[in-house]
């Protein structure tokens, strides 16, 4: 294994492009130190250690988008008055990451670049349609994982930023997580909704699950049918059948299929309940 | 109850822990904080198989790679049959283990073992390591195991047992205890109802902190230093020379800071290997188990399944009780015996009852091996046992407090199985002499609000539900006959005296509670009281800090050996007054007459004794032993929370009431009660392990492990309840350390069911299996 520190984007740019080996980012390190110890990391392996490339580790915002730096760490996100107000989603999600010391290390841009189905921000980002900008292109969240810890990715490609839409309209948002207890867990399963209200109309509403299938599901059929009809018991249960039949859950050492459907349909229940 | 109030001054004070501030910062060693010169560190590799014949294994290549310095197989090593359990001589437990063997029984048993330069030298050997296996059948199942047809999975001839149990390896069988008091049949015909059900314990990992860790090496004289984390330091210097045919005199063992022990170091797990390669290179040598070897390779609480039968007369009387439980040892019997005993030894006795049949079988499968864990077989028999009392009140319409105070065992009581059962053979009758339950059980209710809960939460609506549950428990403190612990105290010239110790502190406190109980005699504070413990070469024997033992036992022989110091005091200060003995009495590190009011202090004496006069040295070393295990008692409330929508239970409160007799430091009573409380709610909700279909464990690692944390805590209240002084315990003091692990899953399960009717009898209560227990009540 090789070690290289770089801190700056130019540097990347004119280094990165030379270096055969099979590339790994350090950023927070939070996953990465882990795949170390496991042995999964080859042998001839070049670990890049961007961790001090403070161009990343910024939140900004424009009239149109929020701009989150790749290097931010969660618990900056948690606590970004921005983020909190357009996308409160990602606050609750960030808030959710690990532990207080994971939170502190681990970064926005190391958790989509490690694709975990159960990574605990994408469900947020799928349903703001965030887009991911690396230093030479610009992907949509949804077209970003193609399985589980695969991403479109190519080696040595460094994700920059990560692109927020904003949302004029009212929003009410839900972020649910299954997990065996408060801290430094994997979900079982985790739900995102978010609904775009005007005038107490539902006009639009986006949902994503996680680790209930290979990447994060966006389950398009189920939202548009809730957008098709009035809510109540009788569509909540119809939702919920169709809710299941866009994930595919496993069983795996943190949960059974069967009970991820189960929380999943409970989850996609109470938003629905509370959306009025 | 008759409760006493003797005022001490040290004793039953919060004393701020002797070995804290070192430990806090950082000052204090533990094994793997010193480097030899020139050591080497070892490796072992482990057996990816659960059953299985070593047909060749070729270690050329690995011996040949750099830096590798011994590569050990069966082949290099003495066969003698043993057991990795660290208990008394004869040890109860079968002899059916080998440092190495051609065989391996689960996965994760050990295959052979590499010392070399450094740790990535040593692995890089394992990996040259060639084995040939033969896969033979293998038993996953504890009920399959005595099955005509099964795999024998001790076939090799050593397979024996010192003392005489049934013990039949041809058909898996590791132990067998049977013990009838009364007449069973009788008591059943008594019964206005009998009522039946079926328990489970599960698997559970002790991760302390601290892994087993172990440095060997040779003095100067060429004798074998073990520097080792462990329990049971007298028992590894014992077996360790019987399993490398040493004399016990070639070894020393010292015991530094212990990171957590739970029972996993009362076994002689890592020392004999370690020192075998010592013994080869002549160099030292360091072993230390990663967190994946610890959860493959080392031991874990005994899973059982309870069938229990019980007869109930409509005033709730107990006529009957059948209890029937086998256990799984795993691939190997440590404690295979002692914990099935202990099942129903600790846990029968609580409740009178005339007529008990108590049946054990303990099995063999290729699978991890049981061991000694907090609370010890008790634990696994309070699931059956406080789930069950909770059904039978309910069958009743009794209160559940009201059965208990009815039928527990009370002061100047006692109860056939204490003379029926005992540690492998026969037990010791006694009468218990101090009994707080009634209390316990008061205090407990009015702190949790159990009247005004039991009716609130009976009939609510919503998907989060909520429930009061409770369970009475009680333990044991030390061994009665077997045990013995031993202190050596000697007085210097300014005073202080040196306190040395068999007992072993694993973070326990014990040195702590020895120094108070030896300041209380000699009227000394316990900053004058300098304590050393567990060296096999400086302080005297000690059976090490198991069986809930080190206060209650190792406590008296500090008392005694304190006592005559004082005496030894008082004799020579005599001399020195004037006076006679019967005029002076000590106070304050001094020595004063009624008589003359003159004083001396101890630094005089100190002095006097060693240069000025009839030089002595002042000395005491005392033994104990005890014919009694007094229990202590506790009651447990919990109060859930059941989100019937996802399965979740959450603890939102839990009270501790327990009753140790005098406790000696409260604070530390205090931090046990809470560690074990914690420990018993991880167990009872969240701590697992899951095998694959070939027996691999596949979540060794605390990721998929999980274990509860601090935020994971509910509102915890410990209630020390105070002023049952046992006569037999120094000080009035019991024990406290095991107790309260046996709580949680009872009190929790009984909880679950106020809360939404699912009686939960196989933990660990998970999501999964709530929400399909709710499931099944609704269908």
């Amino acid at each position: 294994m090789e070690f290289l520190k770089i801190t700056t984007l130019t540097q990347i740019i004119s280094e990165v492009p030379k270096i055969k080996n099979r590339i790994y980012y350090l950023a927070g390190g939070t996953d990465l130190f882990v795949k170390i110890k496991e042995g999964s990391i080859q042998e001839n392996a070049m670990i890049i250690d961007i961790s001090d490339l403070k161009e990343l580790k910024s939140i900004k915002e424009t009239p149109a988008e929020i701009i989150i730096g790749a290097l931010t760490p969660f618990s900056q996100i948690a606590h970004s008055f921005v983020i909190n107000f357009h996308a409160p989603l990602l606050c609750q999600a960030a808030k959710s990451v690990g532990s207080l010391q994971i939170r502190n290390r681990g970064t926005l841009g190391g958790n989509i670049a490690n694709a975990s189905p159960a990574g605990d921000s994408l469900p947020a980002l799928f349903v703001h349609d965030a887009i991911i900008v690396t230093l030479k292109r610009r992907i949509s969240v949804h077209d970003f994982f193609i399985n589980a810890k695969k991403t479109v990715l190519e080696n040595g490609e460094i994700i920059k930023e990560i692109i927020i839409p904003k949302i004029n309209m009212k929003k009410k948002a839900f972020f649910y997580k299954s997990a065996p207890r408060e801290a430094l867990a994997l979900s079982k399963a985790s739900l995102a909704v978010l609904a775009m209200v005007k005038n107490k109309k539902l006009e639009d509403i986006k949902i994503a699950a996680g680790a209930v299938g290979p990447t994060v599901i966006r389950t398009l059929r189920t939202e548009q049918f809730i957008l098709r009809n009035q809510i109540n018991s009788d569509v909540i249960a119809k939702a919920k059948n169709i809710m299941i039949s866009e994930i595919c859950p496993i069983t795996d050492i943190c949960s059974t299929d069967q009970y991820r459907r189960e929380i999943i349909k409970f989850y996609l229940e109470e938003a629905l309940r509370n959306l009025p | 109850m008759k409760k006493h109030k003797t005022a001490y001054k040290y004793v039953g004070k919060n004393i701020q822990k002797i070995d804290g501030l070192g430990l806090s910062t950082g000052k204090a060693q533990f094994t793997d904080d010193i480097d030899l010169p020139h050591m080497l560190y070892a490796k072992i590799l482990f057996s990816p198989h659960a059953h299985a014949l070593i047909q060749k294994i070729d270690v050329t290549l690995a011996r040949k790679s750099k830096g590798v310095h011994a590569v050990l197989t069966y082949q290099d090593l003495p066969r003698i049959a043993h057991t990795t359990a660290g208990q008394g001589y004869p040890e109860p437990s079968p002899y059916d283990t080998f440092i190495l063997d051609k065989k391996v029984r689960f996965v994760g048993d050990r295959v052979a073992a590499v010392a070399a330069e450094s740790e990535v030298m040593a692995e890089k050997a394992l990996k040259l390591i060639k084995v040939r296996y033969k896969v033979l059948d293998k038993i996953l199942d504890p009920a399959q195991a005595l099955k005509k047809n099964a795999a024998i999975i001790h076939d090799e001839k050593e397979a024996r047992t010192v003392l005489p149990i049934n013990y039949q390896p041809k058909k898996n069988l590791a132990s067998e205890v049977k013990i009838i008091t009364g007449d069973l049949e009788k008591g059943f015909k008594e019964a206005r109802h009998i009522i039946e059900a079926e328990y489970s314990a599960h698997y559970a990992a002790h991760c302390c902190n601290e892994p087993h860790v172990v440095i060997t090496f040779l003095d100067s004289s060429g004798r074998l230093v073990i520097r080792t984390s462990t329990q049971v330091p007298f028992h590894v210097r014992r077996i360790v020379a019987e399993r490398l045919k040493l004399d016990t005199g070639q070894i020393r063992v010292v015991k530094p800071r212990i990171g957590g022990g739970f029972g996993s170091k009362q076994e002689v797990l890592v020392e004999d290997i370690c020192a075998a390669l010592t013994m080869k290179t002549g160099r030292p040598v360091k072993l230390e188990y990663t967190r994946k070897e610890e959860f493959i390779s080392s031991r874990t609480r005994h899973p059982q399944k309870i069938k229990l039968r019980t007869g109930v007369r409509s005033d709730g009387t107990l006529t009957a009780i059948d209890m029937n439980m086998l256990m799984n040892t795993g691939a190997y019997g440590s404690h295979a015996l002692t914990v099935a005993c202990n099942t129903g030894s600790k846990v029968l006795p609580l409740l009178k009852c005339d007529n008990i049949r108590f049946h054990a079988r303990s099995v063999y499968t290729n699978l991890p091996v049981g061991g000694a864990y907090r609370g010890y077989g008790a634990t696994q028999g309070y699931i059956a046992m406080g789930i069950q009392a909770d059904m039978i009140a309910e069958k009743l319409g009794m209160d559940i407090l009201d059965f208990y105070k009815k039928n527990h065992i009370r002061e100047g009581e006692t109860s056939p199985i204490f003379k029926a059962l005992g540690e492998g053979r026969e037990g010791v009758p006694q009468n218990i002499e101090s009994c707080g339950l009634d209390e316990c059980i008061d205090k407990g209710a009015r702190a949790i609000g159990w009247y005004q809960k039991r009716e609130k939460y009976k009939n609510r609506k919503g998907h989060i539900r909520r429930g009061v549950g409770m369970v009475c428990l009680m333990q044991g403190s030390s061994i009665p006959d077997i045990d013995m612990g031993a202190a050596f105290l000697k007085m210097n010239e300014d005073g202080s005296f040196n306190l040395l110790v068999g007992a072993t502190d694993l973070g326990t406190g014990s040195d702590t509670i020895l120094a108070q109980m030896a300041s209380e005699t000699l009227h000394v504070d316990v900053n004058k009281i300098i304590v050393y413990s567990s060296d096999t070469d400086m302080t005297p024997f000690d059976v090490g800090a198991y069986a809930s033992s080190t206060t209650y036992l190792s406590g008296q022989a500090v008392i005694k050996a304190s006592q005559e110091i004082k005496d030894q005091i008082l004799k020579t200060a005599s001399e020195m007054m004037g006076e006679t003995i019967s005029d002076l009495y000590l106070e304050n590190s001094s020595v004063k007459s009624r008589i003359s009011g003159k004083k001396v202090r101890f630094k005089d004496i100190g002095l006097y004794s060693l240069y000025e006069k009839n030089q002595h040295q002042i000395a005491s070393i005392r033994s104990h032993i005890t014919h009694k295990s007094p229990p202590p008692f506790a009651a447990h409330f919990a109060e859930v929370e059941v989100d019937t929508a996802t399965g979740k239970v959450n603890v939102v409160n839990y009270i501790a009431a327990v009753e140790c007799g005098t406790a000696i430091n409260p604070k530390l009573a205090e931090g046990q009660t809470e560690g074990a409380v914690l420990n018993g709610i991880s167990y009872a909700l969240c701590e697992e392990f899951i095998f694959d279909k070939d027996g691999r464990l596949l979540n060794a690692d605390f990721s998929n492990y999980k274990v509860y944390m601090t935020p994971d805590l509910p509102g915890l209240t410990t209630i020390l309840v105070q002023g049952y002084s046992e006569p037999t315990g120094p000080y009035g003091a019991k024990s406290v350390s095991e107790i309260s692990i046996n709580g949680p899953v009872p009190a929790i399960s009984n909880a679950i069911y106020h809360a939404c009717g699912i009686r939960m009898t196989h933990p660990p209560f998970t999501p999964q299996k709530i929400l399909s227990s709710l499931k099944e009540k609704l269908f």
